[in-house]
Parts: structure tokens; sequence; C-alpha cells
């Protein structure tokens, strides 16, 4: 260790633990260490390259488990292995692991029978988020009653609320990682979905929405009053109806999921 | 802590708190939390550890300080800490005498150091900055390794206590992973717990290792293996009123099974220092070792 300063050994064995399997270890590194048990050198520090790749393995693993189940588990190892040696962890907090998993999914697109993986890790990160998520004071019914839901209202929502589209029935998979369903048939999974999450009482909950309410709540969401609100929805969705619009204000009242109504902007 | 009676906690784990979340009467008279489970959450976890502050003294345990960074300590990590300190005022707030990785490659392990002056004074140094910022002592723990770096101007448990000292905080102790340690790099544990002042250690764990063949492995997957509860024996028969715990993260057994291994060390205290302990316990301890 005389040659080596503390700051320079951890270096050379950071990214020996973050080598793939074949490289070699730098043999600078091999004359500073001596191998406990009657383990070499080099499988003393493998023992730490092991048990780093197990424990990001793992980490993934308990938050994006639907992507593990889909994938199989050798599937899952070999993703997971090349992900956290090309995405390092930077977080004191090994939960925090994975935010660009989905992201990694969607650009190496690793199974063109399972086109919606990236899609169920992204659900799966958006779950982990809302979990950790304080649950809010929600805006009572009688609230509601009380105030005016004029046009240049503005409602604020919980923090735990997040909107979630896929072009596939991604809840309806996620809710089966734990069977032993065999694969999926395209039928069961190849169907869009808008969804709502949120928390109750310490509870995650998700809820289907349609596209049109799914438009008009991520408008509210984003701040805007509900005439911009409705304005904007009708853009993309003509066929607005009152009944819609009418069932999403009761979803928001039932669900909770509003803190304030005003006629002021939300921060 | 209470005096004259065994203080036996175990760890606070996820798979428990359905058992705990009614509030049942346990064996244990404390809990142990990981910290950085609880940091950076607003959720059920931190509802938990709440409720049971609610009935039982806490510790809290981290794994991400980092004190032998040569990069440094992180600002947010201290002070999210600080908050969780501030929220469950816990009666011990520990965590490990290692290096976790670099700021931009966090291995998430409990890394080797080298016993050395130029560790040491870094090392004393961070104490320091947390101890500072914290407002409160901090306890380190001794790690298990599977490797060692020459060129060491320390011992161990020199270098333990030279820590101690120059720092203010205390060492906890971890038998288990003094077993491994001895284990793996050829001493005498009991030389190592012998030059140790029972003065500078807080708090004592206990876990199990797995032996894998070419070494031992510190799993806390196991119970306490008897050589470790010699140790333990040992030393509880010097230092009655240290707070002991019962490690167990992987392969977790139902909470009955973990408070029979917490009445475990209850008996070896009650041994020694001739209270009764009135739980009966369903299997020796270790076939040496006198039952109460």
């Amino acid at each position: 260790m005389a040659k080596l300063t503390l700051s320079h050994f951890q270096h050379l064995f950071s990214q020996a633990s973050l080598r793939p399997e074949e490289a070699q270890i730098e043999p600078t590194l091999l004359d500073t260490v001596l191998p406990g048990g009657s383990l070499t050198s080099d499988h003393a520090v493998d023992v730490y390259r092991t048990g780093h790749i197990v424990r990001l393995t793992e980490a993934l693993g308990e938050t994006f488990e639907a992507v593990w189940w889909v994938a199989g588990d050798d599937n899952y190892f070999r993703l997971a292995k090349e992900y956290l040696l090309t995405h390092p962890s930077t977080s004191y907090n090994l939960s925090d692991f994975g935010k660009t998993f989905p992201d990694f999914l969607e650009k190496k697109q690793p199974f063109s029978d399972l086109p919606f993986v990236s899609d169920l890790a992204r659900f799966e990160w958006i779950f982990k988020e809302v979990f950790h998520l304080p649950p809010h004071t929600s805006l009572s019914p009688e609230d509601f009653l009380r105030q005016e839901l004029s046009g240049d209202a503005h409602l604020a929502f919980g923090s735990s609320i997040r909107l979630f589209h896929s072009s596939y029935s991604i809840y309806e998979i996620w809710k089966l990682r734990a069977t032993e369903q065999e694969p999926l048939l395209e039928e069961y999974w190849n169907t869009p979905q808008w969804l709502l999450f949120y928390k109750h009482q310490q509870q995650v909950y998700i809820k289907h929405v349609i596209e049109p309410e799914y438009l008009l709540l991520q408008h509210l969401h984003s701040g805007k009053n509900i005439e911009d609100a409705l304005t904007h929805t009708l853009q993309d969705f003509p066929d607005l109806t009152t009944a819609i619009v009418s069932d999403l204000f009761a979803l928001i009242k039932t669900t909770g999921i509003a803190t304030q109504l005003s006629t002021e902007p939300m921060p | 802590m209470r005096q004259g009676q065994p203080n036996i906690g175990v760890g606070l784990r996820p798979t428990h708190y359905p058992f705990l979340e009614p509030r049942p009467q346990t064996q244990v008279t404390w809990f142990e939390a990981v910290s950085e489970n609880y940091m950076d959450t607003k959720g059920r976890p931190l509802d938990m550890l709440e409720l049971i502050r609610e009935d039982y003294p806490v510790a809290l345990h981290g794994v991400s300080l980092s004190i032998a960074s040569a990069e440094g300590l992180r600002p947010t990590y201290l002070q999210n800490l600080r908050k969780l300190v501030d929220r469950i005022d816990p009666f011990i707030v520990s965590d490990h005498l290692c290096w976790t990785g670099l700021n931009q490659q966090n291995l998430h392990d409990l890394l080797p150091i080298p016993f050395t002056e130029e560790a040491l004074t870094l090392i004393v140094e961070h104490v320091d900055q947390v101890q500072t910022f914290l407002q409160r002592p901090i306890l380190l723990e001794n790690v298990s390794t599977y490797l060692q770096i020459p060129g060491c101007e320390y011992t161990e448990w020199d270098f333990l206590q030279a820590v101690a000292d120059r720092s203010g905080c205390q060492i906890l102790l971890d038998l288990n992973n003094l077993y491994v340690n001895a284990s793996n790099h050829h001493f005498d544990p009991y030389v190592f717990l012998e030059q140790i002042p029972t003065h500078i250690i807080g708090q004592v764990h206990l876990a199990g290792y797995t032996d894998m063949g070419t070494h031992l492995f510190d799993t806390h997957s196991k119970p306490v293996y008897p050589a470790v509860w010699d140790l333990f024996s040992s030393l509880i028969a010097r230092a009655p009123d240290l707070p002991v715990l019962i490690e167990w993260d992987e392969d977790i057994p139902e909470f009955p099974q973990l408070e029979e291994e917490a009445l475990k060390a209850a008996h070896i205290w009650t041994y020694h220092h001739g209270q009764t302990h009135t739980q009966p316990l369903s299997a020796p301890i270790f076939s040496s070792f006198p039952q109460t």
C-alpha cells in the first residue's frame, strides 16, 4: 500500500469491481492486496465484483419485478448485468438504482416479441416513486360543493398523482407478475390504456381512465384552468362530451386526488 | 437503555411489517433500522418506523455514509440523515468503518480500507464532520473483509481504538465480522477482543456467516454460530450494559424465530449476570454452554 494513496487504491478497486468478467484486473491492484482465506488475489477482488453484480441485480429486480418475470431469469440477468456495468449507481440509496432502466430497454429493444417491456419498466418505476411519496389531504366532496366549478377555476392535485399511457395493456401484464402464467398471448396485451396512479392512506391505487379523461386530467394537472383544459382537450379529442367531463369530475371527487380548488393559478 | 438487564434488539425489516403493525408484545427491547431505507421515503416504511418508535427505542444504522471515502462525504446524505435523526430521535446512530464506492460509481458494498495513518487521519476528519453536523456522537462498525491491503501501520483492533480515541466516536463491534476476519486473515479473535477496551464499544452485532469453502462470507443469512456466541459470552461477561443486536438480512425467518435468537443472547447475559430470564429456549444455544 505504500505505493498507492488511498484515493488511487479506491479508484483501482472501483474499476476492478465494475469491469466485465472477461477483463483482466489491473496488476497494480493485484500487487496491493493480500487475499483472505484460501483465495487468490484475483478471486478475492472478484468476491467484491460478484457481490456488486448480485446486489444491484437484486435491487433492480425488486423495482422491476414484472420486467424480470416477462424476460425470464436468463434474459433478465443478462440485461441487468449489462445495465449495471454501463450505468453505475450514483446515488447513496440503492433503491434509486434503475431510474434510466426503462430508457435503456427502449433503446435496446431486447425482445422483438415483447415490445411493451420498456413501458412495463416505466410503469414499475412510477409505482415505486408513488409508493414512497407522502399521502396528501384531499379536497372533500363538501369542499367541491361549496366552491363553484367555474371555467376559470384551477385544481391542485396531490404530489403522488401520476398519469400513464401505453399502447399496451401494461397494468394487466403487471398484475400477472407473481403468477405462473405462461408467456402472454398478443391479443391479451395489445390494447392501449390510460392510467391514473394515486395514493390514499399510504396505499397505491391505479385506475383506468378513457383517453379524453386522461387528456383533460393531463391539462388540469399541468395547471390550466378548467376552461383552457377543456379547450385543449377538445382540440385533440373533438368528441368530448359533457357526460365524459362529468364522469371525470366525479372521479376526481371520489378518488380524492385534488387538494385545492381556486380561481387563482396554483403554484 | 435498561441497566442491569439484557438489552437485546433485532433489525426492523419490511418482511416483518405485517407481524409488527398490530403492535404485538415481543421479546425484544429495541429495534435497529437501516437509515437509508427511511431517509428518502414518506410512504409506508416511514410510517412503520414511527409506529415502532412509539413503543421501542430505535437505533439508526447506515450503510452508505462511506466514512473512509477519499472523495469526501456527501452533503445531501448528511442532510437527509439529520432529518431522519431529528424525526426519530434514535438512541444510537451508526454506520461502518469502510468506504462504499466513488460518487459516480457507488458499489453499495462495505469495502476494505488500509489501516494506515493516511486513512486514519481522513476518517477522523470525516467523523468530526459528521458528529458536528449531527450534533451527536456516532458509532462505527468493523466490517468483514475478504482481502487485506499490505503496508498497514496498525492492526485492525489498534486502528479501531485509534479512530475512537482521536474522534470521540464509539465502536459498534460486530462479533460475526470479527470472527469472519479472524478466520479469513488468520488471527486469534480473542486477541482482538482482549485488545479492544470495552469503554469504546457502544453496541454489539451478532449474525450468521456462510462458509464458501475458500473463505467465510458475511451473509447475515443464518443463525449465529456457536463460535460467535462464545465470543459474545466472553465480551458480555465484561460489558453487561451493551445493547446487542441480532442481524438477519437474507433468508429472513418469521419474527418468532428471530426473537428466539434474541433470547439466546439474553440467556447468555443472564448466565453471567445472574438475573432471571423467564422465557424458555426451544433449543440449546450450543452444547458446551450451560442453560439457565
